[in-house]
């Protein structure tokens, strides 16, 4: 455990151990700049686990790059906004120093796991790379706590697998390899870019009760990238929805689940393929497309596809607006609004 | 609709079979040993119509993508045979299939690799029009291109990028305009919608049911979601340790399972209202390990229902309990299990 100074300052208990504040990142496309994050902000405290869902392009993987600050650069920018992990500075940290958060104390699962492992090394040694580079462990002791992770995610046979290749694992295979390479140097904070789906819900359960077992017995926090709701409801305490760049609803989970507030959050949870619909019946898909980030309307990002849209909802920027009941709504039509 | 066209569909000729097809990878090779074998896919046997789905499922690591791609023959298949609509491909030599390849599709679990990294998306979806002679001009081949990537619900704007410049979602569904744009009528699906959220996911789950229902095209479904499977498929396929444990139609599969592994995996799907749930973890024991795969029924070690002899010893055949049911089942005990 890392020595705290004790806290006098009740506002010292509340530093969240990683708060992102007004984020906004811009990639460079031919066609000019595409603004991916507009005015982003969470909190994620100390063993908390926050979930983030949004539809496909939404921005969730650029929020998770941007606090690793692994963004491509040239290619990305950031505009505005701070990324504070544990009172330091992420976005003005050297990379010397940003090198010792990176992996051990902040430690990511990437999105795409087959392109994420290097293909011709073999997977003991990206396993063991972290622990070689960060705790100095000799060779067998690390191949031995590498076997061990890997069995913990539920590889079978996990020693062999130390001596295969990337192209000799299967899809879900591969995740768990991934998993088990963010988690090897027991983080205090895991960003998890969509860990689960490629795994049944078998797999899926143990890697999530892991998951679960590690941050209570670590005190790890976790930040769930993830379109499943299914996972999110079983592993997230807090969620934020995301749409078009900007986060349009924020709240505990089972608020989310039970009445969800935001238009999009609503279409959101009723696309779940239910059991009931006939086979082969058309799945309730969200009608329209995200608009383009580098065309967007005036007002609500959603307007287009928005069931309950008036008029009101096409003319200024629509804020960001706290509930009395703990949650956030970006929606000028929320019925119950903060006294 | 496809649902009801399949229905009276029995007697149509399968656009692909495969019989008793198995890969086995050689691994573990050392210089003082020769390798050990992987049964990765053992003796398997499907077939597929046109216009109709066969979904397959099972745990992460039984062998799909493998099964998916001896068919395609992307990779060489160690036994059996392959049908592709009635000629048999097994040994037929890469430039004899090359006619072939356009009529048969595969849609990559990993997006990534159908996509060149150096080729906009507009060039990689017009690159199999092009080969296959699709479009007449080039006002026809740009016309085509920006329909098909407006069906997978891709603007305009993303013909000129490159897949790095797009999110997961927003690359695979231009893997999936890619493969579709030629029209194939056999495509394996490896996963098509795991990667994508769920709003995303049912646009494309219409799309392909959309395709299906113009071009008559069969699939082969891989997916972990048996939700998204018993939405598309009309018959289902589950595979356990590279073997075909069960077959036949959907709804029967879902109503009565006959496997215990099936069963188990029925009893772990989510349920479909959004409150909040627990996924249950349903299987006891290890994972198995395909290198040392157990004796007799594959599954005996983590089933409830196995004893001594039969099951420890041999392993079942894939068999009809009910004659006429297309309803198969490979376990000792499925007679029990069907009369209980
Ligand atoms: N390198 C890049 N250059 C240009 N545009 C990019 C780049 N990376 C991402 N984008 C764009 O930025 C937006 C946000 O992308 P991001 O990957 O953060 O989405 P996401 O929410 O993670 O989506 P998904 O669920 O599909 O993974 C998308 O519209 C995408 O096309
Ligand atoms: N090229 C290869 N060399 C050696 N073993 C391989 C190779 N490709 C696959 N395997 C092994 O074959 C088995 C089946 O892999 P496959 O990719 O078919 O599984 P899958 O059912 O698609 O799993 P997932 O749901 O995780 O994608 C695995 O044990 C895998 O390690
Ligand atoms: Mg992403
Ligand atoms: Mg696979």
């Amino acid at each position: 455990m890392r020595y705290r100074p004790p806290a006098h300052d009740p506002m010292h208990d509340t530093e969240p151990l990683l708060s992102v504040d007004d984020l906004v990142v811009s990639y460079d496309t031919d066609d000019g700049p595409l603004r991916a994050l507009d005015g982003v902000s969470l909190r994620v405290a100390k063993g908390q686990r926050v979930g983030l869902v949004g539809e496909s392009g939404c921005g969730k993987s650029t929020v998770a790059l941007s606090v690793l600050r692994l963004l491509p650069s040239p290619g990305a920018r950031v505009l505005r906004g701070a990324i504070r992990f544990d009172g330091q500075d992420l976005l003005t940290l050297p990379e010397r120093s940003m090198r010792a958060v990176r992996g051990r104390r902040v430690s990511m699962v990437f999105q795409e796991p087959m392109t994420s492992l290097n293909p011709v090394c073999t997977i003991g040694a990206q396993v063991t790379e972290a622990l070689t580079i960060h705790h100095r462990l000799s060779r067998r002791e690390a191949r031995a706590r590498a076997a061990e992770m890997l069995d913990r995610v539920g590889l079978p046979n996990a020693r062999r697998q130390l001596d295969a290749w990337p192209h000799q694992l299967s899809g879900g295979m591969r995740q768990r390899v991934m998993i088990a390479i963010a988690l090897i140097c027991n983080p205090e904070l895991l960003i998890a870019d969509e860990p689960t789906t490629a795994l049944d819900v078998t797999t899926q359960a143990q890697i999530l009760e892991l998951l679960g077992h590690l941050q209570q017995q670590l005190g790890m926090a976790a930040l769930l990238i993830t379109h499943d709701l299914a996972v999110l409801a079983e592993f997230a305490q807090t969620v934020l929805v995301m749409y078009a760049g900007q986060v349009v609803e924020q709240a505990p989970v089972d608020l989310l689940f039970s009445a969800p507030a935001h238009p999009y959050s609503r279409a959101l949870l009723e696309s779940i393929p239910s059991c009931a619909a006939p086979r082969g019946s058309r799945l309730p898909a969200i009608p329209g497309r995200v608009p383009d980030l580098r065309s967007l309307p005036v007002g609500c990002r959603f307007q287009d596809r928005c069931p309950v849209v008036v008029e009101a909802c096409r003319t200024g920027e629509i804020p960001l607006r706290p509930f009395g009941d703990g949650r956030s709504v970006r929606c000028i039509l929320s019925p119950r609004e903060a006294p | 609709m496809s649902q009801a066209s399949s229905g009276s569909a029995d007697d149509r000729k399968p656009v692909l079979q495969a019989e008793r097809v198995s890969k086995y990878f050689p691994v573990d090779r050392t210089l003082f040993r020769g390798p050990r074998l992987l049964r990765a896919v053992d003796a398997a046997t499907l077939f597929v119509r046109p216009g109709e789905t066969l979904g397959l499922v099972g745990e992460s690591g039984c062998g799909k993508s493998t099964l998916g791609r001896v068919l395609l023959r992307l990779t060489e298949p160690t036994y059996g045979r392959i049908l592709f609509e009635g000629t048999d491909i097994t040994s037929l030599p890469q430039r004899q299939l090359r006619p072939l390849r356009r009529k048969m599709q595969l849609i990559f679990q990993d997006p990534y690799a159908s996509l060149n990294p150096r080729m906009t998306i507009g060039d990689a979806v017009a690159e199999g029009l092009i080969v296959h002679r699709l479009a007449a001009t080039r006002s026809e081949l740009r016309d085509r291109v920006a329909s098909v990537l407006d069906r997978v619900g891709l603007g305009p704007d993303s013909a000129e990028r490159f897949p790095h410049e797009l999110s997961a979602g927003q690359r695979q569904r231009a893997a999936i305009a890619r493969s579709l744009a030629v029209e194939p009528c056999f495509v394996v699906c490896d996963e098509p919608v795991s990667s994508l959220d769920v709003s995303i996911q049912a646009q494309i789950v219409n799309l392909l049911l959309d395709i299906q229902e113009t071009t008559r095209a069969a699939y082969l479904f891989i997916s972990h979601d048996l939700r998204v499977v018993r939405h598309v498929a009309h018959r289902i396929a589950v595979m356990y340790l590279g073997r075909i444990v069960e077959v036949g139609p959907t709804d029967r599969v879902f109503a009565q399972p006959l496997h215990p592994y099936t069963r188990a995996l029925l009893s772990a799907m989510p349920t479909a209202d959004t409150s909040r749930r627990k996924l249950r973890l349903l299987l006891e024991g290890d994972p198995p390990d395909p290198l040392a795969p157990p004796t007799g029924c594959p599954f005996h070690p983590r089933c409830a229902m196995a004893d001594a002899d039969a099951c420890r010893s041999r392993t079942p055949a894939l068999e009809e309990l009910e004659r006429q049911s297309h309803h198969r089942v490979a376990c000792w005990h499925a007679a029990d299990t069907g009369s209980a």
